[in-house]
């Protein structure tokens, strides 16, 4: 993996907002999101490797799953007693689900897993849409490790047997979700769905029938979703949803409660005890650590974690952590020209691994002022 | 290879149009009683108490779609509707009741469901 300097496209700016990333520049001094001043460069055998990698924790999270609900770990999550029975039958009956990524740390020799985001997973269309234009515009002969699109339309077409019309795809008013939002919903339509938006805030529930409603009240049989289940079940109409899960198809399901919980990584070494692709991770402590990572159990977007490292303690801030953390090695993420990259692996379901998106911060710390920077592979 | 074949962008590529020519779907403001805008931590607030039970008198801030302002807080919105469809009432009497979902990512944690 090498970091290269170029030059921008002159119409770069132009060029993204045409293909749907309209936020492409940081609020304040913190310039681009979309940083096209760089790229990294990968051998064919690096990317099979990454592809591999995806696949195995894909593989190892499955069997996490089975585990925590066979072994009760429910506190060790901090998923709330109500949810539990919910979360075991959607996780039997096998309702639609269409995606993760995987935060990767990777040096150049080892993949090292940082975390699962398996509920709400976004930087989706600059890994999907964005760059693979970019490769087209500036090397069109290199090859990207990149077809989440075309796995996304695969899983839609899979899918539209098994969901009802129009599918609702739910949203925080913000343009970062709006837009991948209409991306996602492009995806589905491509696949033959009819799709609508529909603000979360705009979700009616219709207390004579016990349903769920979108703005002309009618009933809303699926629903995606780009909202994380532990805010949903801690607001106003959470209890609803537990109450009347059988009545609408919620994607993601709820069992990825599981997966897009910290916790998982302790689950994970627990039961994989140094494997290759993980870190020492703990509920309890740092135990033997000494350069670490403590993580917020339901933390986003880098915020309330602290790394200790050489006796040194950086952290970030935020609103998450009353919940509890993980402790984690500290991973190898190697510094490129001042900056630290994260590796963030899609996997759609049932389609396995279908590509990365790179995001670069200024410190260890990866969180929502970092910049997402293209990649190829010759 | 790797990559994705081809890709063509239809329903995206429309809403990416419209926002950058300055046509993005409805607008909606947070207003006080006399319909001036004001932020919309406000309304964030008054949502956010609602869902949590509280059942006193809460400031009358409120939201409306559309309309035409000068967009600045302390302007007027004339014309708007207090629903995005032209209106709703909240707990209205069809029975409905909207907004106890969502008041996490526009309030407490200001921003973006994803990650």
């Amino acid at each position: 993996m090498q970091r290269h300097a170029t030059t921008p496209r002159a119409d770069w700016k132009q060029k993204v907002e045409k293909v749907g990333l309209v936020f492409h520049t940081l609020d304040g001094d913190s310039g681009a999101y979309w940083d096209e001043s760089a790229y990294y460069e990968f051998t064919s055998a690096e990317v099979d490797r990454l592809e591999a990698a995806t696949e195995k924790l894909q593989e190892m999270c499955l069997a996490a799953g089975q585990f925590i609900i066979d072994h009760n770990r429910w506190s060790d999550l901090k998923i709330p007693v109500e949810a539990i029975a919910a979360i075991k039958k959607t996780w039997n009956d096998e309702p639609p689900a269409l995606y993760g990524r995987f935060d990767l740390a990777y040096d150049g020799k080892q993949i090292k897993l940082l975390e699962y985001n398996a509920d709400t997973p976004t930087a989706l269309l600059e890994a999907a849409v964005v760059q693979w234009y970019w490769l087209q515009d500036c090397f069109p002969k290199a090859d990207q490790w990149n077809s989440i699109h075309e796995k996304l339309i695969a899983k839609w077409k899979d899918l539209k047997d098994y969901v009802s019309e129009p599918v609702s795809f739910g949203y925080v008013e913000t343009v970062e979700d709006e837009f991948t939002i209409g991306y996602l919903r492009d995806t589905a339509e491509q696949a033959g769905i009819k799709t609508q938006a529909l603000k979360m805030l705009d979700i009616g529930y219709d207390v004579k029938t016990f349903t769920f409603v979108d703005l002309e009240n009618k009933p809303i049989k699926t629903m995606f979703k780009l909202y994380p289940w532990e805010w949903m079940l801690k607001e106003k109409f959470g209890a609803r949803a537990l109450d009347f899960m059988d009545k609408v198809q919620w994607i993601e399901p709820i069992w990825k409660m599981m997966f897009s919980n910290k916790g998982l990584l302790a689950i994970l070494w627990e039961m994989y005890p140094r494997h290759e692709l993980l870190l020492p991770a703990y509920f309890d402590g740092p135990r033997e650590m000494r350069d670490y990572v403590r993580k917020p159990l339901l933390g986003r977007e880098g915020a309330n974690v602290q790394v200790f490292r050489n006796g040194e303690k950086e952290q970030s801030y935020g609103p998450y952590g009353e919940e509890g953390f993980v402790y984690q090695a500290l991973a190898p993420i190697p510094c490129c020209d001042g900056n630290y990259p994260v590796l963030g692996s899609w996997m759609i379901a049932d389609q396995g691994a279908a590509g990365m998106g790179i995001r670069e911060s200024e410190t260890i710390i990866t969180n929502n002022r970092s910049h997402f920077v293209p990649h190829l592979f010759r | 290879m790797k990559r994705t074949q081809h890709i063509t962008l239809g329903l995206l590529a429309g809403m990416a149009l419209a926002f950058t020519s300055g046509c993005r779907s409805q607008r909606r403001d947070c207003v006080d009683e006399s319909g001036r805008i004001t932020g919309d931590q406000n309304c964030q607030m008054v949502e956010q108490r609602r869902n949590s039970g509280y059942t006193g008198s809460l400031p009358y801030y409120h939201y409306l779609y559309g309309g035409s302002s000068g967009g600045h807080i302390g302007d007027t919105v004339v014309n708007g509707n207090p629903g995005p469809g032209g209106g709703w009432g909240g707990e209205s009497s069809s029975g409905v009741g909207r907004g106890g979902f969502g008041g996490t990512g526009s309030g407490g944690h200001g921003g973006s469901g994803g990650e």
